[in-house]
C-alpha cells in the first residue's frame, strides 16, 4: 500500500511541476519534457504530499484552475484524460488524495493536479450583475448562515440585483440594505427588454462621451445599437464594434422607416417638392383599413382615417429617403404637415404614425388628427378608389 | 331675431339662455361618435340676437345670415343667464399678400388665385362650455382650420374654396392659428385664405349656413 502510494506521489510530482501529461497547455515556467521520468522528481513533491495523500479529504470547497488542467480518469499523470477544464475555472473540489483532487466538469468526475488550482474567492463575482426574482417572501441577511441577523425581508417576486455568489448564498441589495439570500430561493428574472437606437449616419464609436476619444470603429447609417444609458449628450450602446459611445446627434429612437404619401406629396403634385431628390426608391402600393376624404370645394386637400374594413384602401406612394437626408426630411416633412410630436395628438391636423403597408413594409404616414377627421369628415367625399390622381 | 327660439329650446334647453349673439357652431359629437356632429337642434342653424346682450348694440346680418362685424370687433357666444361668453371669435386684422414664405425652405409662395388674404384671429373656449351643451369637454372643440372659413365678394357671391397647397405652406406653426381651440383655451394666430376678390367680407362659417363675417380689402 506505501509502495503503491509513494509511486503514485512520484508519478504525481511529474504531474504538478508541469510535465505536459497534466497541463493541458503548459504555463511558462513548466519543465522539459525530460521531467516526466520517474527519477529524482519526488523532490519537488510539496512536503508530506507523499504521505498525505493516504487519506482522501471530504471538502467540497471551492477552488480555481490556474492553467487549463486535464481531468484525468485517475490520479496520475498517466491516467486517461477525460477532458480540459478552462484556465479560471471554478470547480468544486469534492476530495482530495495526495496532491490530486477529485472534482467534476461538464458532466464528467475525475482527478486534476492540485497544484493548479488555488482558492477560489471567498465570494464568487458573476461575470456580471444577474438579475434574479424572489420565489418567496425572503429574508436578506448580514451574513451567509441563517444563524446571522435578519436585516429585511424581501417579498415574493421582487427582482434582485445579485452582485456575488457564495456556496448556497446570493449578494445582493435591497431598500438601501446589503446582505445575503438564499439563492435556492430565487430564479433567474426575465431579462430586460433591450432599448434599441438607430444611426442616421456613418458614425464613430468612441471609447468614451466625447470626440477626444479614439473610436472603436464606425458603424453605418440606419444601424440597430443597444442602448447602454446616456452621459452628456451621448449614448452608451453596444454595437458591432463593441461597446461604446455614440453621440446623440446621430442616433434616433426609430429606424429610418420610409414614408408613404397619399395626396399632395405624391410625385408630380404641388407638395412633392419636399421629397424631390431626397428618394432613392418610390414604389406605388396600397394601404388597407384606411379611407381617403377630400373636403368639398377644396378637394386638393386630402387625409385619411383609420377604417374598420380591409377593404377600404389608399393608394400610396412608398418614399424611401436617402440616408444622409433622412433627419432633415422627415423634420420638413412634420414641419409641412404642421405635425408636432411633443403637442397632444387629437388637436393636430396631421398625426405621423407607423402604417404597415400591402407589401409589408412600416413606412411613416401622416393620418388626419382625431378632431379635425371627424370635422371635415362630416361633410367630405369620401374616395371611393382610395386614389388622390382619380378624385375627380 | 330669426331661429333664435329654435337654438334656445334646442342647443340650451334646460338653461335659460335668450340672448345669443350668434350660434353654437362647432361643438363636436359624442366621443363613441365617428363623425363631428353639431349637438341636436343646432344643425338647423344659427340663431341670432337682436341686440348684443354685452353691449347691447344692434345685430346686424348679411345674406348669409353671417353676423357683421368690424375688425377687432368679438363675435361669440353668450350664456344668458350669466352675460358671460363661452366661445367669442375675432379677426383682430387682415392683410392681402402677393406671396408669403413658406415654412419649408424659406422660399417665397405664391397665391394660386389673386391674393393670400392673411387674417390675424383669436378665439376662446370656456372651460364650463360642457354645461351648456353637454358632452365631454375631452370631445368639444371648435375648428379654425382654413376650411371653416369663406369669403363673399362684393357683389355678393359666395365663395368657399379659398385654400389652396400654397396658403397651406405659408407661415411658421408658431404664428399660425392652431386647427382647433379646446374648453379652456384662448388661442390666437394667422390663418391664411387663397382668394380672388380683394375686397369683401370674410366669415367664419364652419358648416356653411351662417356664422359671423368681418371686412377686408378695399
Amino acid at each position: 500500500m506505501h509502495r503503491y502510494t509513494l509511486g503514485t506521489a512520484i508519478a504525481l510530482a511529474v504531474a504538478v511541476t508541469g510535465g505536459t501529461t497534466g497541463l493541458a497547455t503548459p504555463p511558462a515556467h513548466s519543465a522539459p519534457a525530460a521531467a516526466t521520468t520517474l527519477d529524482s522528481s519526488t523532490r519537488s513533491l510539496p512536503p508530506g504530499a507523499g504521505v498525505a495523500a493516504i487519506a482522501a479529504q471530504a471538502a467540497n470547497q471551492q477552488k480555481t484552475t490556474t492553467h487549463n488542467l486535464n481531468l484525468r480518469r485517475g490520479k496520475s499523470a498517466g491516467t486517461k484524460v477525460l477532458v480540459t477544464i478552462p484556465r479560471n475555472t471554478t470547480l468544486v473540489v469534492t476530495s482530495t488524495s495526495g496532491s490530486w483532487s477529485r472534482t467534476s466538469y461538464k458532466g464528467r468526475t475525475g482527478w486534476v493536479a492540485s497544484a493548479y488550482l488555488k482558492k477560489a474567492a471567498d465570494a464568487k463575482a458573476p461575470a456580471k450583475s444577474t438579475r434574479k426574482r424572489t420565489t418567496y417572501n425572503l429574508n436578506l441577511r448580514r451574513g451567509k448562515s441563517t444563524g446571522t441577523k435578519v436585516l429585511l425581508t424581501i417579498p415574493r417576486n421582487t427582482t434582485l440585483v445579485v452582485t456575488s455568489t457564495s456556496g448556497s448564498w446570493s449578494r445582493t441589495s435591497y431598500k438601501g440594505r446589503t446582505g445575503w439570500v438564499a439563492s435556492a430561493y430565487l430564479k433567474n428574472a426575465a431579462a430586460a427588454k433591450p432599448t434599441y437606437r438607430w444611426t442616421t449616419a456613418n458614425v464613430n464609436v468612441r471609447k468614451g462621451n466625447s470626440t477626444r476619444h479614439g473610436s472603436l470603429g464606425v458603424v453605418p447609417t440606419n444601424t440597430r445599437v443597444t442602448y447602454v444609458r446616456t452621459s452628456g449628450g451621448w449614448s452608451k450602446a453596444k454595437t458591432s464594434k463593441g461597446t461604446g459611445w455614440i453621440s446623440n446627434k446621430y442616433l434616433d429612437k426609430h429606424p429610418q422607416h420610409s414614408v408613404v404619401v397619399y395626396g399632395t406629396l405624391r410625385k408630380g403634385q404641388s407638395a412633392h417638392h419636399i421629397l424631390s431628390g431626397r428618394t432613392t426608391k418610390q414604389t406605388k402600393t396600397k394601404l388597407a383599413y384606411y379611407n381617403m376624404y377630400l373636403k368639398p370645394h377644396q378637394t386638393w386637400w386630402s387625409f385619411i382615417t383609420p377604417s374598420s374594413s380591409r377593404s377600404r384602401t389608399v393608394v400610396v406612394e412608398r418614399m424611401d429617403i436617402k440616408s444622409g437626408h433622412y433627419r432633415s426630411t422627415l423634420a420638413n416633412l412634420d414641419k409641412w404637415e404642421r405635425f408636432d410630436a411633443t403637442k397632444p395628438l387629437a388637436d393636430q391636423n396631421y398625426n405621423r404614425k407607423l402604417v404597415t403597408d400591402r407589401d409589408g413594409k412600416i413606412s411613416w404616414a401622416y393620418v388626419g388628427g382625431s378632431k379635425i377627421s371627424k370635422y371635415l369628415s362630416m361633410h367630405g367625399i369620401r374616395v371611393v378608389s382610395g386614389d388622390y390622381l382619380s378624385r375627380y | 331675431m330669426k331661429k333664435q327660439g329654435k337654438i334656445i329650446t334646442g342647443v340650451v334647453s334646460s338653461a335659460a339662455v335668450v340672448g345669443l349673439v350668434a350660434w353654437g357652431i362647432g361643438f363636436a359629437g359624442a366621443a363613441s361618435s365617428n363623425e363631428w356632429k353639431l349637438p341636436g337642434d343646432l344643425v338647423a342653424g344659427p340663431a341670432i340676437a337682436e341686440a348684443n346682450p354685452s353691449t347691447g348694440t344692434a345685430v346686424k346680418t348679411d345674406r348669409f345670415d353671417n353676423v357683421q362685424k368690424k375688425i377687432g370687433e368679438k363675435a361669440g357666444l353668450v350664456d344668458e343667464q350669466t352675460n358671460k361668453s363661452y366661445f367669442t371669435i375675432e379677426v383682430t386684422k387682415t392683410q392681402l399678400l402677393n406671396r408669403c414664405t413658406s415654412r419649408v425652405g424659406n422660399q417665397q409662395l405664391a397665391p394660386t388665385r389673386s391674393r393670400f388674404l392673411v387674417l390675424d384671429v383669436k378665439a376662446t373656449l370656456a372651460a364650463s362650455v360642457s354645461e351648456q351643451v353637454g358632452g365631454s369637454t375631452r370631445d368639444l372643440f371648435m375648428p379654425l382650420v382654413a376650411e371653416a372659413f369663406s369669403v363673399t365678394t362684393s357683389s355678393g357671391t359666395p365663395d368657399r374654396n379659398v385654400t389652396s397647397e400654397t396658403a397651406w405652406g405659408c407661415f411658421d406653426d408658431s404664428v399660425l392659428l392652431p386647427p382647433v381651440v379646446n374648453p379652456g383655451q384662448s388661442v390666437t394666430g394667422k390663418v391664411v385664405l387663397d382668394v380672388d376678390a380683394t375686397t369683401g367680407k370674410v366669415a367664419y362659417d364652419p358648416e356653411d349656413n351662417g356664422g359671423w363675417s368681418w371686412p377686408y380689402g378695399g
